[in-house]
């Protein structure tokens, strides 16, 4: 307690010089209260989902909490940061009202920030409130400050100013504003941290699949926040679970943190969203002349003993080898009914295996589909691991029915082949068996166009 | 009568084959009461099965489901000698529904929904007949909803009506209880704030805990009253209900055992009394109730581990 004492010797620009600001000296109190800071409610955020458990709570810093279980915050660029703060008062005033002004300062990247108020205090007082917004916006990019501290002062009676302790919050800077999707924790994380810098949505969207494409593999998969789970894609093969495994909260939710292609492909989706992004959306793709997608990598042998154009044997002729990892996982399940896929602005982005941006399907096909199959499914084990095949396996192929005006020739050059190569295919031999030569089709006649001789898409968008 | 007191009783039955039940459902056919039983046929396979709920005799087989990718979620309801029965056939992207009508006929249920994803589908439950609506949780963008199918159900293009919202949260499970003057319907949140381990089933499907809330509707499905928590915000794994007259029984599955609950519904409002919970040793998984009359309801689980009995008892209320 100062009783007309000297001024600090110490003090901030332009007030520590000054004498006590009020009262009569030596018999009389000066100004006696100090504050620290004790809470920050922010306001004007959006609010961070804690990974399906529920908002982080509110005040997002407190004093005395561990500083791990301080609340993440998140605005969108620009932005100025609000806040209420509570002052906790450490020595009460001694006058009726004393006057404290406080600030507090924090530079986030270029952005230097500050935020100023004051309140009085009456010596009954152990508290104060004010409301504070930030002089300055955040910087105009992308960004996560994870190690930045608001440094807080106070300047009783404008003695001088003085510590008045410090805060750290996690603040993440999004592109936009989250728009119909809660704003996950991990999703702000991940796309934060990756796409740091950005400050377009297409840069953003590039850069922000970038840890998508690392994450395959056992082990390597992108980690869910809230308790460090590993996300993974098919983590238990066939086993895989079918409950709760479709959406972006069902990944975010399960114990095990595993899900279908459904569940990464509104991942992705829902990630575009809290940065403001609406133009990004699931779609999915399903074979055209099949019931079933065999992804790589599987070794067709010989031409296949069975019944053209589902010509060869799962697991005795159509082989199962060391395939295209997924999201966390070696050999996730290879065969599917169909596959959930992500375009935007024309690009295709496929999550579940960390593929994209890709130009069109016809592109992702190659890349990823071996083969097709019917639905005589059979369960194997691979790298000790149920997976399910089927008894008809197809290098793929469509079956495509002539119109009015087709000839061979015409269909063989719509599907960059020759009508010779289109016929001798052992996926023809029914069409040969069942025409006389010089073979000719007639409008509503079937053949097969097989993928490996010609351009064909076997997969269609629905 | 207004009960005072609810008890909840369950003993191991043995059951041929019970080590092979995936999940069960108690129902009642021809007055006889029996078990349910979706039983793992080996191969990705899986059949639905009637065993009488003494036990005794080798289960019979009712049905063949078909689903190559993934384990079904399934709802059954007799009706005199007949049943009708739902399951999930999900795939690698969307999960449609089959449909088995009264009078055998198998169909897609929702054909019109191509693209659809639904999941825990149900029975309407209380004073419905054989041609019961059907509840299950349907993805909407990135919401999830309780949806109601009671149109068309045996021609493969069911439409379904979105149920109200019982407010904040992520709905994980939900049905329905028709009575005179409405529905009741119970659904389950997953549960906010710190969150216990999930628990897995039989099928290897994994229930994350959740808080049960209730919420009365009209007959058009209108919400009627507040929304309620039938036993509090415990936690519960999985749960099902059934009605007598106005008197509703509640079964759920919890980290130590199980919880019973029972609620008197009027025309505008519902009034939950519920147990603590009951203690078990083991694990209980796919709870099932049945209510015979006012004051009694059959119950039944399976233990989860690898011993998997069948437990079986009862919910009695007592007027003190």
């Amino acid at each position: 307690m100062l009783l007309g004492s000297s001024p600090p010797s110490s003090p901030a620009s332009g007030a520590g010089a000054s004498a006590p600001a009020s009262g009569p000296s030596i018999t009389s109190c000066t100004c006696c209260a100090e504050v620290t800071i004790s809470e920050l409610a922010f306001t004007g955020n959006n609010v961070v989902e804690n990974d399906t458990t529920g908002d982080f709570r509110s005040p997002e810093w407190q004093e005395g909490r561990a500083q791990s279980d301080q609340s993440p915050v998140s605005y969108a660029r620009n932005r100025r940061i609000s806040f209420s703060a509570k002052f906790r008062v450490t020595t009460a005033a001694c006058l009726a009202s004393e006057s404290i002004a406080i600030r507090g300062r924090a530079s986030f990247g270029s952005a230097a920030l500050e935020w100023s108020g004051s309140f009085n205090l009456a010596p009954a007082d152990t508290q104060a409130t004010v409301s504070l917004t930030s002089d300055n916006s955040l910087v105009d990019e992308v960004g996560i400050f994870e190690s930045t501290d608001i440094s807080w002062e106070m300047n009783p009676c404008n003695m001088g100013w003085r510590s008045a302790g410090t805060t750290r919050n996690v603040v993440y800077v999004t592109l936009g504003d989250p728009s119909d999707s809660p704003n996950y924790w991990t999703l702000l994380d991940i796309s934060c941290r990756a796409a740091a810098g950005t400050n377009d949505e297409e840069s953003f969207v590039l850069a922000s699949f970038a840890p998508f494409r690392s994450a395959i593999g056992d082990g390597n998969g992108l980690r869910r926040k809230r308790d460090d789970v590993e996300l993974t894609y098919y983590k238990f093969a066939a086993n895989t679970a079918t409950s709760g495994v479709f959406s972006c909260s069902d990944l975010l939710s399960r114990a095990d943190g595993t899900g279908r292609c459904g569940a990464w492909a509104t991942f992705l989706v829902s990630m575009h969203q809290i940065h403001g992004i609406t133009t990004s959306s699931g779609f999915a793709v399903f074979p055209i002349s099949a019931s079933g997608i065999i992804v790589k990598n599987c070794t067709f042998e010989g031409a296949g003993s069975k019944t053209p154009p589902f010509t060869h044997v799962g697991n005795i002729e159509c082989i199962k080898t060391n395939g295209i990892p997924g999201q966390g996982k070696n050999n996730p399940q290879f065969l599917f009914d169909g596959h959930a896929l992500v375009e935007y602005r024309n690009k295709i982005y496929d999550p579940s295996y960390g593929v994209g941006p890709i130009s069109d399907l016809r592109t992702w096909e190659s890349v990823g589909i071996e083969g097709t199959c019917m639905d005589d499914f059979q369960w194997i084990v691979f790298d000790g691991e149920d997976h399910i095949i089927s008894e008809e396996c197809s290098q793929g192929f469509i079956e495509y029915t002539a119109a009015a005006g087709d000839t061979l020739s015409s269909i063989a050059t719509n599907f960059g082949t020759s009508a010779a190569a289109l016929i001798d295919h052992r996926y023809n031999a029914d069409f040969r068996r069942t025409h006389r030569m010089p073979y000719t089709i007639s409008a509503g006649e079937k053949i097969i166009i097989p993928r490996d001789i010609s351009n064909v898409a076997i997969l269609e968008r629905r | 009568m207004i009960p005072n007191m609810i008890e909840l009783e369950l003993k191991p039955v043995n059951f041929p084959l019970a080590g092979s039940f995936q999940s069960i459902r108690v129902a009642a056919s021809d007055g006889n009461i029996m078990i349910a039983a979706l039983i793992d046929a080996g191969g990705g396979k899986q059949t639905v099965n009637a065993i009488p709920i003494e036990g005794g005799t080798q289960p019979r087989l009712l049905m063949e489901l078909d689903s190559p990718f993934g384990k079904s979620s399934w709802g059954i309801i007799f009706y005199q000698s007949e049943f009708a029965l739902v399951w999930t056939k999900p795939g690698s992207v969307t999960s449609p529904l089959g449909y088995r009508a009264p009078d055998g006929k198998t169909s897609i249920l929702e054909g019109r929904y191509p693209a659809g994803i639904f999941q825990s589908p149900r029975f309407v439950r209380g004073k419905v007949d054989k041609n019961a609506g059907i509840t299950a949780l349907v993805d909407e963008g990135n919401y999830r909803l309780l949806a109601l199918f009671s149109r068309a159900l045996a021609d493969g293009d069911a439409d379904y009506v979105s149920l109200p919202s019982v407010g904040a949260g992520i709905l994980s499970d939900g049905l329905l209880v028709r009575n005179d003057t409405g529905y009741v319907m119970i659904v389950k949140l997953l549960a906010t704030g710190t969150r216990g381990p999930d628990r897995m089933d039989r099928r290897g499907e994994s229930f994350t805990p959740g808080v049960l809330r209730s919420m009365q509707l009209n007959k058009k499905l209108e919400p009627i009253g507040d929304v309620l928590a039938p036993i509090g915000d415990t936690h519960v794994f999985e749960f099902d209900v059934d009605q007598y007259e106005e008197r509703i029984f509640l079964l759920g599955t919890t980290d130590k055992g199980s919880i019973a609950a029972t609620a008197t519904v009027t025309e505008f409002a519902q009034y939950w009394i519920s147990t603590l919970e009951i203690k078990t040793p083991q694990k209980l998984v796919s709870p099932s109730v049945m209510a015979i009359d006012k004051s009694t309801a059959q119950i039944a689980a399976i233990e989860s581990d690898q011993a998997s009995q069948v437990m079986i008892g009862r919910i009695l209320l007592q007027d003190m």
